[in-house]
C-alpha cells in the first residue's frame, strides 16, 4: 500500500509545479498551493487501486505461459500477444461489440431524441410520466436480462404468446444467431434508451426560446425547426449521450452470461463475455490478459476519440 | 531529484510484480493434514450446484449438524459458475470450500492438479456399492482409457471424490404414445414421424451453446460408434461416423421446437412435462416432476428408458455424476470427510431419494420400496451400466466450449455437420498440440 | 380564416390523440416486463408456462415470498443476506466515495492549475470510468486473494469505492461549477480559511447535488453483478445481482422464487428514484452535460 502512496505522490510533485504561477484570481490561487494535490490524493490512491495496479498486473500475467494446470509455468514474451492476434474468435468478438454497440446507441439516441421532443413541451402532469420512463434504467442488467429470458422464451414465454395473438409469426428470440443478436439490442434499447432521452430532454428544457419563435415567424415547419433549429443546438448533449452510452455498452456482459452465454454459435459473444470465458473457464490466463490488454487499448482510443469529438462540439 | 522519483517508480513497478508472482505460485499444498481428534464443534462450508441435486441433501443437513455438531456452511450456486468458483478457490489454495461438489467432467483438473486430497490418506475406501462407472470418474488417474501424455502408465488410480449423485441421462418418452421405449435412433424417428399428430414436437434437443448441446449430442456421437479421441489423444470427431452421427442429430430438429438452440434442461422439462414433446434426453431429477400432479400433465404418461442406439452400435448414454471431494487446502478435512460419509451413506441416500434426489448406490437405485414410486431408479441403474464418461483430461472444460459452440452452430444451420465437427477437431487438436498431447 | 382555425383546431386535436397513444404505448412498453416480473411471482407452477397465459393470475400465491420452506423470506433461503449485504455495501460505499470524491471535485472544480491541468486530471479520472471492468476483475481476483479480502463484503467496498469515484467527482464537480466563485472568495476576503469556506459556505448550496449524486451511487452499487460475481463465494456474503443468478440452475429453474426475488430487489431503487426524481433527473444530466 505504501508503494500506492509514493506513486500517487510523484505524480502530484509532478503536477505541483503549475500551481506556483498563478494566473488570475490571486486571493484563490495563493492561499494554498498543495492544498488541491492533497485533496486529490485519496482519489489517485484509489484509483490506483483498483485500476492501475491490477493492469500492471495483467501486463505481467500477459507475457507469462501458463501449463494446463493454471500454475505459471515460466516466461512466454510476445506469444499470448501472437496467440491472440491469430485468434478469429478474439476479432470475431470485437466486431460483434462494435456492432453491437453502434447499432443499440444509435437507435436509443433516435428514439430517445423523439421521445424528449414529444413531451418537452408539457408541464407537471409528464413529472410521473418521465418518472415511469425512467424506471428501467435503475434497475440491474442481470435483473432486467433474467426478466426476458422468461418473456423471451421461444415456445412459452409471453412475447411470442402476444405476438401469435394479434396473428403474427412467432419470433425465434434467442434461438438463431440474427435474432439472438437483435435481442439482446432490443433489451438495450429497452433499458438505455430512457437514458437518452433523459439526457436530451434536459438538453432541450434548457434551450433558448428565441430561434424557435424566429423560426416560427419565418414560417418554417415543425420537420424544418427540429432539423435546422433543435438538432443544431442540442448536438452537444446529444454528443454527451453518445459517449455515456458508448462507453457502458462496450462493456455489455451482464445480458449476455444470462440471456445467451455467447451463443447461438459465436452470435452473441461480446469481447467481456469472450474475455471471461477464457480466463474463468479455460485455464489460461496468459492468452486472456493479453486479450484484455488489447481490449483496454482498443477501449482507450475510442473514448480517446469521443471525448476529443465532445469537447469540438462543445466548443463549437 | 528526479532520479529518486524514477527510482521510486522502478521499486514501485517491481515491488508489484514481485507480489503479483507470488499470487501465482502462492499454490495449495502448505495446509496440515488437520489434527485427528474431535471434530465437534468445527464449520464446514460446501460448495453446492442449485438444484433438486443438492435440495434433497440439505433438507437433511439440519440432522448431521445434530448428530455430530458439526455446523455446515451451505452455499449454492449455478452450475454455469460453480465450475470457475471451485477451480479459482482451489487453484489459488484459498481454502473457501472444505467439500465441494463436482461435476464428473471436472475430475481430472481438480484431481489431476493436485487441487483435491485423496481420501485414502484419510483412510476412506469406496465401497462396491457405488456404481462401477460413478467409483470409476472419482477416481484419478482415470482407470480405463487414455492417460495423460507425461503421466506414469501404471500409476495406480485414487479415490479423489465419493459419488453423490448417479447422474446419468435417461430417454423420457410419451409410453401413452409409444407402446414400447424406441430401441435405436430409426426406430425413434420412425415414431416420430408415424405420431407427429399426437403430440406437438417430437424429439427436443437441449441445444444450447457449450456444456448444454454438447451434454446432449454426446449420446448420439458415442451411440455412433464415434468418440472424441483415440487412445492416443488423437481428435476423431471428424471421422464419417461422428459426422453421421451429427446429420442425423440435425434432421431431428424438423419436428422439435423453434427455441432449441437455446434451450438448456430447464426448458425440456417443461416441454416435456406440459405433454408437448415425444421424447427428449432429459436428467432423471426431473422425473420427479413429471411424476408430481401439481406441476406436470404427464403423470403417468412417461416411460424412462436407454438412451437409443445407432443400428450397429452401442448403447452409451452419458454419465454426470456429482461428486463430493475435499480441496488440498482445507483445514477441516476430517468434518469434511465425516460429512461427505454421512451424505453418500445407504440410509442418508435412501431418505434423499424419497425427497426428490437421485441416489449413487446400487443397492438404494434397486431398493424395491423406492423403485415403486420412483419408476426412474430402474432406469437410472441400467443407465449407469451401460454409461460412458467424457474424456478424461483437464481440458475438458476447454474441448467442450469448442465443441458445444460448433455443434450450436450446426443445429441452427449455419454450418453443415461435416464443416461443424471438422472446425472442431482442428481448434481441439491445436488445443491439445499446445499442451503437449 | 375561419375554416383553416378550424383545420389547424383539428389538426392540433389529431397531434394531441397521436401523442397520447404514442406516450400511452411507450409506457406500456417499458412497464410491461416489470409487471411481467411481479405477475410471475404470484402464479403458481402450473400456470408459469401454460398454453394458455394469463396477464392477471387466476389464482394468487404469495408462496414464492412467505411459504416457510420456498419463499424467498423463509428460513431456508438466504435472499435476506443477499439483501442486507447489498444494502450495507451500498451504503457504506456510497458515504465513502462522497466524502473522498467531494473533495477532489472540489479541487478540481475551484483550483486553476497551468496547461490545463485541472482538464487533463478530470480526464485521467474518467478514463478509470471507461475501463471495462473485465480488465481488471481477474487481477483483482488474485490480488484481494492475496491479501485475504477475498469473499468478504471488504473486497466490494474498495471495487466500489474506487470504480464509483470517478462518477461521483465529475457530477459533483459539475455541481460545485455552479456556485459562484464569488461566494468563497468574500468569505475569505473575511478571513475564513479556504477549507473553512468550503465548508461553512460552498458545502450547504450543494446538498442537492450531493444527495442526487449518493442515490446515483447506490444503485449503481446495488445494481452491479460482474465483480460481485467473482469476488464473493459464498452464499452469506452475496450482494443480490450475484445472489440472484445463482438461482438460474442448470437443472430447472424456480421462476416463481426467482421472479419474487427480483420483483423485491427492485423495490428500493423504484422507491429512492421516486423520491428524488426532481434532484434525480437534474442531477444526472448536469453530470452529464458537464461531461
Amino acid at each position: 500500500m505504501s508503494n500506492n502512496t509514493n506513486q500517487a505522490a510523484s505524480d502530484l510533485q509532478r503536477n505541483e509545479l503549475p500551481a506556483k504561477k498563478p494566473k488570475k484570481s490571486k486571493t484563490l490561487q495563493q492561499s494554498d498551493k498543495k492544498l488541491p494535490f492533497l485533496l486529490l490524493t485519496p482519489t489517485f490512491i484509489l484509483l490506483a487501486a483498483v485500476t492501475i495496479f491490477p493492469i500492471l498486473y495483467a501486463l505481467y500475467v500477459s507475457v507469462m505461459n501458463f501449463d494446463t494446470f493454471g500454475n505459471s509455468s515460466g516466461f512466454a514474451g510476445l506469444k499470448n500477444y501472437m496467440d491472440i492476434f491469430a485468434s478469429s474468435t478474439f476479432w470475431n468478438a470485437i466486431f460483434i461489440t462494435l456492432l453491437y454497440t453502434a447499432l443499440a446507441v444509435s437507435i436509443e439516441i433516435f428514439l430517445g431524441f423523439n421521445l424528449a421532443l414529444m413531451v418537452s413541451k408539457d408541464g407537471k402532469a409528464m413529472t410521473y410520466l418521465r418518472w415511469l420512463l425512467i424506471i428501467p434504467m435503475m434497475l440491474s442488467p442481470l435483473v432486467v436480462a433474467v426478466v426476458y429470458l422468461l418473456m423471451m422464451n421461444t415456445d412459452m414465454g409471453i412475447l411470442n404468446y402476444m405476438l401469435q395473438s394479434i396473428g403474427l409469426p412467432k419470433i425465434n428470440f434467442l434461438g438463431e444467431p440474427t435474432t439472438a443478436f437483435l435481442s439482446l439490442i432490443f433489451v438495450d434499447v429497452w433499458q438505455w434508451m430512457p437514458m437518452c432521452f433523459l439526457i436530451i430532454l434536459a438538453g432541450l428544457q434548457a434551450l433558448p426560446r428565441d430561434p424557435f419563435e424566429a423560426a416560427e415567424i419565418d414560417g418554417a415547419s415543425k420537420f424544418q425547426v427540429v432539423r435546422f433549429v433543435t438538432l443544431p443546438m442540442l448536438k452537444p448533449i446529444i454528443v454527451v449521450a453518445l459517449v455515456i452510452r458508448t462507453m457502458d455498452a462496450l462493456r455489455t456482459f451482464d445480458q449476455v452470461f444470462v440471456l445467451t452465454q455467447g451463443g447461438p454459435g459465436r452470435a452473441t459473444e461480446t469481447i467481456s463475455f469472450l474475455m471471461y470465458r477464457a480466463s474463468m473457464k479455460n485455464s489460461d490466463f496468459g492468452f486472456a490478459s493479453a486479450g484484455l490488454f488489447i481490449v483496454l487499448i482498443i477501449t482507450i482510443i475510442i473514448s480517446t476519440m469521443l471525448i476529443r469529438f465532445m469537447n469540438r462540439s462543445q466548443s463549437a | 531529484m528526479k532520479k529518486f522519483k524514477k527510482w521510486l517508480g522502478v521499486s514501485f513497478l517491481s515491488s508489484l510484480l514481485i507480489a503479483a508472482g507470488c499470487g501465482g505460485d502462492d499454490d495449495s499444498g502448505a495446509s496440515g493434514e488437520g489434527e485427528s481428534g474431535s471434530t465437534e464443534g468445527e464449520s464446514i462450508s460446501v460448495a453446492m450446484v442449485a438444484g433438486a441435486e443438492s435440495s434433497s441433501l440439505k433438507q437433511l443437513v439440519p440432522e448431521f449438524e445434530e448428530e455430530t455438531g458439526i455446523e455446515v456452511e451451505w452455499n449454492e450456486f449455478d452450475y454455469n459458475t460453480l465450475y470457475e468458483r471451485i477451480y479459482n478457490d482451489l487453484r489459488t489454495g484459498t481454502g473457501t470450500y472444505d467439500v465441494i461438489f463436482a461435476d464428473d467432467p471436472w475430475m481430472p483438473m481438480f484431481a489431476g492438479g493436485g487441487f483435491l486430497t485423496p481420501l485414502d490418506e484419510l483412510g476412506y475406501e469406496l465401497d462396491e456399492d457405488f456404481a462401477k462407472m460413478s467409483r470409476e470418474v472419482s477416481m484419478w488417474p482415470a482407470p480405463s482409457g487414455p492417460r495423460l501424455p507425461d503421466s506414469d502408465p501404471d500409476e495406480e488410480p485414487r479415490a479423489y471424490g465419493i459419488p453423490q449423485v448417479g447422474n446419468v441421462q435417461l430417454f423420457f418418452y410419451r409410453n401413452d404414445i409409444l407402446d414400447e421405449a424406441p430401441e435405436t435412433w430409426s426406430d425413434l424417428q420412425a415414431a416420430i414421424e408415424e405420431n407427429q399428430d399426437e403430440v406437438d414436437y417430437g424429439f427436443i434437443h437441449r441445444g444450447a451453446r457449450g456444456n448444454a448441446i454438447a451434454t446432449n449430442f454426446n449420446a448420439f456421437l458415442w451411440s455412433h460408434g464415434a468418440d472424441f479421441f483415440d487412445e492416443e489423444w488423437n481428435v476423431t470427431l471428424d471421422s464419417p461416423e461422428a459426422i453421421e452421427a451429427l446429420e442425423f442429430y440435425v434432421d431431428l430438429t424438423e419436428h422439435a421446437p423453434d427455441g432449441i438452440a437455446n434451450y438448456n434442461a430447464d426448458e425440456i422439462g417443461r416441454v416435456m412435462s406440459k405433454g408437448e414433446g415425444l421424447a427428449s434426453i432429459v436428467w432423471p431429477v426431473w422425473g420427479e416432476t413429471m411424476e408430481d400432479p401439481e406441476k406436470s400433465d404427464v403423470v403417468g404418461d412417461i416411460g424412462y428408458s436407454l438412451v437409443p442406439r445407432a443400428e450397429n452400435g452401442d448403447f452409451s448414454p452419458m454419465i454426470g455424476n456429482w461428486i463430493l471431494g475435499i480441496p488440498q487446502a482445507s483445514e477441516k478435512k476430517e468434518a469434511a470427510l465425516e460429512f461427505m460419509t454421512w451424505a453418500s451413506s445407504e440410509e442418508n441416500q435412501k431418505q434423499m431419494t424419497k425427497d426428490g434426489g437421485l441416489p449413487s448406490r446400487t443397492s438404494v437405485l434397486t431398493d424395491p420400496e423406492l423403485t415403486e414410486d420412483k419408476p426412474y431408479l430402474e432406469a437410472v441403474n441400467e443407465g449407469l451400466e451401460n454409461a460412458n464418461f467424457r474424456p478424461r483430461t483437464p481440458l475438458y472444460s476447454e474441448i467442450e466450449n469448442i465443441y458445444g459452440t460448433y455443434l450450436n452452430q450446426a443445429l441452427t444451420g449455419d454450418l453443415t455437420p461435416e464443416e461443424a465437427l471438422t472446425g472442431a477437431a482442428d481448434e481441439i487438436e491445436a488445443l491439445m498440440e499446445d499442451n503437449g498431447y | 380564416m375561419d375554416a383553416s382555425v378550424k383545420s389547424f383546431k383539428r389538426k392540433e386535436l389529431g397531434m394531441k390523440i397521436f401523442r397520447a397513444c404514442f406516450l400511452t404505448v411507450t409506457v406500456l412498453f417499458v412497464l410491461f416486463p416489470l409487471y411481467w416480473m411481479f405477475i410471475t411471482s404470484l402464479k403458481g407452477e402450473r400456470e408459469l408456462f401454460s398454453d394458455v397465459q394469463t396477464f392477471f393470475p387466476k389464482e394468487i400465491t404469495w408462496q414464492y415470498y412467505f411459504d416457510p420452506v420456498n419463499g424467498i423470506f423463509g428460513a431456508n433461503s438466504p435472499f435476506l443476506s443477499f439483501f442486507i449485504n447489498s444494502m450495507i455495501v451500498s451504503f457504506v460505499s456510497m458515504v465513502l466515495c462522497l466524502v473522498i470524491g467531494s473533495y477532489a471535485a472540489y479541487a478540481l472544480a475551484r483550483f486553476k492549475m497551468k496547461n490545463n491541468r485541472n482538464e487533463k486530471l478530470s480526464f485521467l479520472i474518467l478514463t478509470a470510468r471507461m475501463l471495462p471492468p473485465i480488465v481488471v476483475v481477474i487481477p483483482m481476483y488474485l490480488i484481494m486473494q492475496n491479501i485475504g479480502l477475498l469473499n468478504t463484503l471488504w473486497s466490494m467496498l474498495i471495487v466500489y469505492i474506487g470504480f464509483n469515484l470517478p462518477f461521483v467527482i465529475w457530477m459533483l464537480k459539475a455541481f460545485f461549477e455552479e456556485i459562484p466563485v464569488e461566494l468563497e472568495e468574500s468569505a475569505m476576503v473575511d478571513g475564513s480559511s479556504r477549507m473553512r469556506a468550503y465548508h461553512s459556505i460552498i458545502l450547504p448550496l450543494v446538498i442537492p447535488g450531493f444527495v442526487a449524486t449518493s442515490i446515483f451511487t447506490v444503485i449503481l452499487t446495488w445494481n452491479e453483478f460482474l465483480f460481485a460475481m467473482f469476488l464473493l463465494n459464498s452464499t452469506d456474503k452475496m450482494t443480490l445481482p450475484a445472489g440472484i443468478s445463482t438461482f438460474i440452475t442448470q437443472y430447472q429453474t424456480n421462476w416463481g422464487a426467482l421472479c419474487a426475488a427480483a420483483t423485491v430487489s427492485v423495490i428500493p431503487v423504484l422507491f429512492f428514484s421516486l423520491l428524488v426524481q426532481k434532484h434525480l433527473v437534474k442531477g444526472m444530466t448536469l453530470g452529464a452535460v458537464k461531461g
